[in-house]
């Protein structure tokens, strides 16, 4: 059973069209990551989810209950829907303590006043705030503030939560820390969460499945690895991670094996290359890290192999990035610390058929 | 996947679904929320509408408010054939392009001054920009018809300077002298908020002071500018006050004091009248709509939401140039007018003579039961009416602001509207409203005329409040089972509570001091304090007037102190 379901959902704002019939269900438990550049509609989509935007056409379903289904002139007010959230600028409000704010839910929701305080101070325990019940937010730090806002909206124990953006606004190393404790948050509790990030790695670390979005519809669905190393695109491919994009022609489809034909001349193999058709025009996706680079041509070895130039080396610390010129072509590799190569330096690049993604469209 | 099964808030579908009412529907508003605009839209369509209506009607029909009337257009030929009608509409418009021109001159650099040099004294600067700015062009004109009369001003008899206030020249002067804080005010706003490095970055591409100055800082706040600009033009032409103080003893009139006099002749010409008053709305409004069309493409974003720190620059060896400036400013504006007020008001009669001295000027506003009457009426009806005006503009400014229901945009310009209805204007406008509806002849009609007039003000203050508080902040209270009520209930009204303070401030100061929309619409039982203060200069009791004029100054600064002191809240920025 599905916790949320999202039906044909369209969202324009006058003639823009932020959201285009949009299809997406989230199952119990489930932490699934709205990912994709800025404007491509992933907050509006999350909004429409809370009720904070009113969608054009489409249904929303949180577990059983119908919040939204504009053919029917369903649209039940956010405040009705028993959902939590936690906003990018955290939204502690600043004339309450971190008490009242966390108990505002409750409060609001009408449980008995004798079951809050006990709520509350459970719930501030989860995030270690327990101890700064009676500040208010101008006293307690950013990744203080955003505590609160988790805690808010885990109080009243909704069965479904939104974050929009929520780590942006920490620096990188509190971003971490907060990114694995709402992990474990989520694991512990169990609840189902909606989660809105422009950032690919965070989405890859936080996810348990990934909802690539651009333009207002979703290019691609499923866990971190499908979306990394299977990329449906070249859209995914570019968003998610770098990669090296090699465009070219399909020469030859032979059972396991397609051949393509670069437009610089070389020749790629790809494993799989099921849906090609000879003479269609298609990308090679190739990460950095799938690719290597040596100093002679390996013999008999089943990998692509290409000659190139080594036009740049970046010192990494756990890496070396390479920018090699590969027939005219820039490609990237990352090569251990122990593959040193001059600029400048004529090498060669190998990958293995099995690392080559075709891609389509 | 199961078949959902909870329906909740199904609405029927209606058969004849309209464009708007799916609009409606779209924007995911409460009833409560639908009631409460619609009802509110309501009431500011028929708070500005209807006397503006009856205005026009009144134009067109014979005969004084409320009697029998019968179609025509006397009225007009009357007024329009009249050479000296149009005498007064170019002498109107002289002024105030003339006050504008002024006043621009004289804030313009004061602003820059404090805003972007290294200006000592700052703080004296902004309060003898701020000072002139509650006491109002009333006072002002009270306190230099003193200093600048012909025969026996102040600067003719101690410093032999001769000067005469009673002319087109002195009713420039003397607006533009207390009109320039409105020019300080919003030009050292627009510079407060641009960021620093559009300028820095000038300087880096080899440009100097001037360059900079006249290429980047001007352009980009010359829509604050315009703005500021023309407000005070649509103030200053319908300005009363000065208008009657310094034009009625050279028997010049202006297009609001002509309308006042023609009302009030006997018998009164409410026809002519009132196609005078539509002269001048006209007039404003084709200002006003000028200014819209210059500013469409819309004002530049000078935030850059970064904090930044504004570069002071070093005056160096013009900084004796610029504390003249602030100085002769400040003596002109305030310190001279001060003195005078004082001293007048403490003497049994006129005289250039220190003393005698008395308080007895002071003592009859106490024990005259009439006096006293208004001035307490004075106070009730500014702290009814500030209250009343804020709660409406407070909702006015919150729908404007954060609502997405369809309709809102017809309330917001609605809602500023008034700011072309000059105050004497909205009197006649009154008069013909309500002359024969019950509430006539009490406070309720002054109140409901400055509540619309000064709606604007409130709208666009609070308005400005609501701006700073984070969307989101609502948001959260809604997403986490906050209704629409609780949300404003225990977030947004507690966060812009400092405000609604300032905004309540600056309404009661506005209302207490307000004479043109007053001098019409107030009877004997309904009369103001700044009208009897007016009939005393016009009975020629210059020391009870000067008494009452510094009684009126000293209620307002009052009531800032106590918000000050008492609620910590500030009606202007000040510098940190």
């Amino acid at each position: 059973m599905s916790s949320l379901t999202i039906a044909g959902l369209s969202k324009a704002f006058g003639d823009v069209r932020v959201v285009a019939d949009l299809n997406l269900q989230a199952a119990e438990g489930e932490m699934l990551v709205l990912v994709g550049p800025s404007g491509c509609g992933k907050t509006t989509t999350l909004r429409c989810i809370a009720g904070l935007e009113s969608p054009n056409a489409g249904r929303i379903v949180i577990g059983s209950h119908i919040v939204t289904a504009v053919g029917e002139g369903i649209n039940v007010p956010p405040e009705r829907r028993e959902i939590g959230m936690v906003f990018q600028s955290y939204a502690v409000w600043p004339h309450m303590t971190v008490f009242n704010n966390v108990a505002y839910p409750l409060r609001a929701t009408g449980v008995p006043r004798k079951e809050i305080p006990d709520r509350v101070m459970r719930t501030l325990k989860l995030v270690q705030l327990d101890q700064l019940a009676e500040r208010y937010s101008s006293q307690i730090s950013g990744g203080q503030q955003q505590r609160v806002a988790l805690a808010r909206s885990l109080v009243a124990e909704p069965k479904l939560l939104l974050f929009d953006e929520p780590l942006s606004n920490l620096d990188a190393s509190l971003r971490v820390t907060m990114r694995i404790e709402i992990m474990e948050l989520q694991k512990r509790l169990g609840f189902t969460a909606v989660y809105v990030t422009h950032d690919q790695i965070e989405a890859m670390a936080i996810a348990d499945r990934i909802a690539v979005m651009d333009r207002g519809i979703i290019r691609q669905i499923g866990s971190p690895r499908d979306i990394y190393d299977r990329p449906a695109n070249v859209f995914v491919a570019g968003f998610m991670g770098t990669t090296n994009l090699l465009e070219g022609t399909v020469s030859r489809v032979s059972g396991a094996e397609a051949v393509v034909r670069s437009v610089n001349g070389t020749d790629v193999r790809v494993a799989g290359g099921k849906g090609a058709a000879v003479g269609q025009t298609v990308h090679v996706s190739v990460r950095p890290e799938a690719a290597r680079v040596t100093t002679r041509a390996p013999e008999g070895s089943p990998e692509n192999v290409w000659p190139g130039k080594v036009t740049l080396s970046t010192f990494l610390g756990d890496g070396i990035a390479y920018r090699l010129d590969v027939g005219g072509q820039k490609f990237e590799v990352q090569a251990p610390t122990t593959d040193v190569f001059a600029t400048g330096a004529d090498v060669f690049v190998a990958v293995h058929p099995n690392r080559c993604i075709l891609l389509l469209e | 996947m199961a078949e959902p099964v909870v329906l909740s808030a199904a609405r029927p579908r209606g058969s004849g679904t309209t464009s708007f009412a799916r609009r409606l529907r779209a924007s995911g508003a409460t009833p409560v929320e639908v009631i409460t605009i619609t009802v509110l839209t309501l009431l500011v369509l028929w708070l500005v509408l209807y006397p503006v209506g009856w205005l026009v009607w009144g134009a067109f029909h014979s005969g004084p408010p409320g009697a029998a009337h019968a179609w025509t257009l006397e009225n007009f030929k009357e007024v329009f054939l009249d050479p000296n009608h149009w005498v007064v509409v170019g002498r109107s418009i002289l002024v105030g392009v003339g006050v504008t021109a002024l006043a621009t001159v004289i804030g313009a650099p004061l602003a820059w001054l404090t805003v972007k040099t290294d200006l000592r004294g700052k703080r004296w600067v902004e309060l003898s920009a701020i000072i002139p700015f509650f006491t109002s062009t009333f006072i002002g004109a009270l306190a230099w018809i003193l200093l600048g009369n012909p025969t026996n001003g102040v600067l003719k008899l101690w410093f032999g300077i001769p000067i005469n206030v009673y002319s087109v020249e002195g009713i420039i002067w003397v607006t533009a002298l207390y009109m320039a804080p409105y020019m300080y005010l919003f030009t050292a706003a627009a510079l407060r908020n641009m960021d620093t490095t559009f300028e820095e970055a000038s300087f880096m591409s080899g440009a100097g002071l001037w360059r900079t100055l006249t290429r980047v800082t001007f352009p980009l706040i010359l829509p604050a500018l315009l703005s500021a600009m023309t407000l005070v033009f649509v103030i200053s032409m319908g300005i009363f006050g000065v208008a009657a103080i310094l034009g009625f003893p050279a028997r010049i009139n202006l297009l609001a004091t002509d309308i006042y006099v023609k009302a009030l002749l006997i018998p009164p010409r409410f026809g002519a009248a009132t196609v005078s008053a539509l002269t001048l709305v006209v007039i404003t409004a084709a200002l006003i709509m000028l200014q819209r069309w210059a500013l469409r493409s819309g004002s530049y974003a000078l935030v850059s939401g970064r904090g930044f720190r504004i570069k002071l620059y070093a005056l160096g060896k013009w900084t004796q140039v610029a504390h003249a400036w602030c100085f002769l400013y400040a003596l002109l504006a305030v310190i001279l007018p001060a003195f005078v007020l004082i001293k007048v008001s403490l003497q049994p009669y006129p005289t250039p003579k220190f003393g005698p001295w008395t308080l007895e000027n002071y003592a009859l506003f106490f024990n005259n039961d009439q006096l006293f009457g208004t001035l307490l009426r004075s106070l009730y009806l500014s702290t009814g009416g500030a209250t009343l005006c804020v709660l409406l503009t407070a909702m006015i400014a919150y729908i404007i602001q954060r609502s997405h229901v369809p309709g809102r945009k017809l309330l917001e310009q609605v809602s500023v509207m008034p700011i072309g209805i000059p105050g004497i204007v909205m009197g006649l406008a009154m008069i013909w409203a309500y002359i024969t509806v019950p509430i006539w002849g009490t406070l309720w009609v002054v109140i409901v005329a400055y509540a619309t007039l000064f709606m604007p003000y409130g709208v666009r203050a609070l308005g400005a409040n609501i701006v700073q508080i984070h969307p989101e902040l609502e948001e959260s209270s809604r997403v986490h089972g906050g209704s629409w009520f609780r949300t404003l209930r225990l977030v947004m009204l507690p966060l812009l509570r400092p405000g609604i303070y300032s905004t309540w401030i600056l309404l009661f100061i506005i209302f207490i001091r307000e004479i043109s929309a007053a001098v019409l619409l107030t009877t004997t039982n309904t009369r103001l304090f700044p009208v009897l203060i007016f009939e005393q200069w016009s009975a020629g009791a210059f020391n009870i007037m000067c008494a009452g004029a510094l009684l009126l100054t000293v209620i307002m600064f009052a009531v800032i102190m106590l918000f000050k002191w008492g609620f910590k809240v500030d009606v202007m920025p000040s510098y940190r």
